[in-house]
């Protein structure tokens, strides 16, 4: 089994880039990789559609280039209406996994409106359509050698306790777990793990305000609105018991990837030097200290 | 598994009859005064696969031939027209079927089919079907003739309990007397298929076997009862009917010179998933299709006879036709 020190990949959005029109300050590819790299990450997830170059083997190139692996990412699509077929859509997208070679999709099952601040109401024959499509993208991903996941995420489709049951329940697509939308979905991220290591394929990890986490709940707040106050917390810095889902996943053999995936908004361009007290750097740096921490706790 | 995901994925998948087509080249004669024949590829939900390529759509058809020439021609036909022949297998000392037909127009045409003693799209056996395909297929496409004898009947339903009901799955409720003992049994199949399909296509008599309804709106309704999200029902020369749970839509005929009115159904099905794929609106897509069907109805051949899409939209846009549309909430 690979070590898990080598299994902590990076995530753009924890530099703030993101697919959301206006959700803050995007910073370039080239400097996010860098940074990646120079903070010891191993691989990054792509990032929204217009952040590596669209071309596989470019894409590939350049995270070579910077000594970065593929590991994959994550791809929003309506998976409930009955008169649109996700399969050719995702069979393009697996294409250019297999050509930039990554081997994990993360699939969203998205509302068909923009961002992540609402959702329709599914009856059970759109249930049945969206369960029945998750299955076939898996199945689909298996055929080009690519693990699919569904990524229980707020505002989508897949978010609530009761969604990722249903999912669990009545489908066999392997689950993308991630601590922050799980909690603010109602889930228990630390049960889920424990309950269900054998379902998890893939791991999104970030630590949560629980405060901010319940007033986004409660529709207090907007996710957008809790994000850019600062709601993800580096590992160990919120309230989500990291230690025990990654001792949960490790011990029931897990051999995926831990994505440090602490979403953020930037307000504006990060200080250059990049290793101010604050900022996207310092975050990530904080949440592979303790993960590796944990690493060697466990072993 | 050696081949990727785009290989796997067919946009139309079809299963069912094949065969090969012996048309007479002369028009208003009977068989036994016909002297030459054309040849071509045929059986309906081939053509409807054939239809489909095109249409630009990625097709293929699962079905079985003998292990002889026609048998040869089938495949060499299939790969001249687009369609993906890898799901098509022989059967060991099975004749491919031949289907001749007399060219009566504008609305006589009687087939007459040489299956004999069985023929070998209905040795289909469940074993051999590529159930990720089918469960892959953005349109699934079955018909009532492939429920019509054992073991493609268990086929049939094998590869629909693989899919799940997943949309788009459709049923041509294509029935042929001549391949049932009565039109009882007939339904008796249908009615189990139902239950498994998205969508379901077909005449009023096909309706009145399938739902015990030959009126348009009730057999229609009948269907959406079933569980089916989409019933179109042609309705001859009233044109065709389609509803939803919410919407109800009537296309007017689209006139031609009829020189052969086989595979205009067949054409009209490949257009139907052509449009049902592109997510066009529902009045669209039966404009669509019907005139697809009727470019194959001024046409001898059906499999060679198909349009393009370029073909089909230069004729919708030389004509005017009369569409009603009406939002029916309040009968729901």
């Amino acid at each position: 089994m690979t070590p898990l020190a080598d299994r902590v990949a990076g995530a753009p959005i924890s530099w703030g880039v993101c697919e959301v029109p206006g959700w803050g300050w995007q910073i370039d590819a080239a400097t996010v990789l860098s940074q990646m790299r120079e903070l010891g990450l191993v691989a990054t997830e792509f990032g929204p559609d217009g952040f590596l170059p669209e071309d596989p083997q470019a894409k590939a190139k350049m995270l070579a280039d910077k000594g970065l692996r593929a590991v994959g990412g994550f791809v929003p699509v309506v998976l409930h209406d009955p008169a649109r077929d996700p399969v050719p859509e995702i069979a393009r997208a697996l294409a250019g996994f297999v050509a930039a070679g990554a081997g994990t999709l993360v699939l969203a099952a998205a509302t068909g409106m923009k961002g992540y601040d609402g959702r329709p109401v599914l009856d059970d024959a759109a249930w049945q359509v969206l369960l029945t499509n998750l299955d076939r993208l898996a199945l689909l991903a298996t055929h080009s050698g690519i693990t699919a996941t569904v990524h229980p995420h707020v505002g989508t489709m897949v978010e609530t306790a009761d969604d990722v049951e249903r999912v669990l329940a009545g489908s066999g697509i392997g689950l993308c777990l991630d601590t922050g939308h799980l909690l603010i979905g109602g889930a228990d991220p630390v049960a889920l793990a424990a309950g269900h290591a054998g379902r998890i394929r893939h791991t999104h990890l970030k630590d949560v305000d629980a405060a901010w986490a319940r007033r986004v709940q409660s529709g207090e707040v907007t996710y957008t609105d809790a994000v850019r106050q600062g709601m993800y917390r580096p590992l160990g810095r919120g309230d989500v018991d990291i230690a025990a889902i990654v001792g949960s996943l490790e011990g029931a053999g897990y051999d995926g990837w831990y994505v440090l995936e602490q979403d953020t908004i930037l307000a504006e361009p990060p200080d250059d030097t990049a290793d101010g007290a604050d900022g996207p750097v310092a975050d990530v740096r904080a949440s592979i200290e303790h993960l590796l921490a944990i690493a060697r706790d466990l072993s | 598994m050696s081949d990727t995901a785009s290989e796997t994925a067919c946009e139309v998948l079809t299963i069912g009859r094949v065969g090969v087509d012996l048309y007479p080249l002369q028009s208003g004669a009977h068989l036994q005064d016909v002297e030459t024949f054309g040849r071509f590829l045929g059986g309906s939900p081939t053509n409807v696969a054939v239809a489909a390529a095109r249409l630009g759509r990625r097709s293929a058809v699962i079905t079985r031939t003998g292990q002889d020439p026609f048998g040869t021609f089938v495949h060499q036909a299939l790969r001249d027209l687009g369609v993906d022949d890898r799901f098509v297998s022989a059967v060991d000392g099975l004749p491919t079927p031949i289907t001749f037909c007399e060219i009566f127009p504008p609305d006589d045409f009687p087939l007459y089919f040489y299956r004999y003693p069985v023929a070998p799209d209905l040795q289909i056996q469940a074993a051999e079907i590529d159930l990720d395909a089918v469960r892959l297929a953005s349109v699934y496409w079955s018909t009532v003739t492939g429920l019509s004898a054992e073991p493609s009947r268990s086929a049939h339903f094998a590869a629909w309990g693989a899919r799940g009901r997943a949309p788009l799955t459709v049923l041509d409720l294509d029935y042929r007397p001549m391949f049932w003992d009565s039109p009882g049994q007939a339904h008796a199949q249908v009615d189990r298929a139902l239950s498994m399909v998205t969508v379901a296509v077909g005449n009023r008599a096909e309706c009145e076997v399938a739902v015990g309804e030959s009126d348009p709106d009730r057999a229609a309704e009948a269907l959406l009862d079933r569980g089916i999200e989409l019933a179109v029902v042609k309705q001859g020369p009233k044109g065709v009917l389609a509803r939803t749970r919410d919407q109800r839509v009537e296309v007017a005929p689209f006139a031609v010179e009829v020189v052969n009115g086989l595979g205009a159904g067949d054409a009209f099905g490949g257009a139907l998933c052509h449009g049902l794929l592109a997510g066009w609106p529902l009045e669209r897509v039966l404009r669509f299709a019907n005139v697809a069907g009727a470019i194959v109805a001024s046409r001898l051949e059906c499999s060679t006879a198909m349009p393009t899409g370029d073909e089909v939209e230069q004729l919708m846009r030389d004509q005017v036709m009369r569409v009603q549309v009406n939002n029916e909430q309040e009968s729901a």
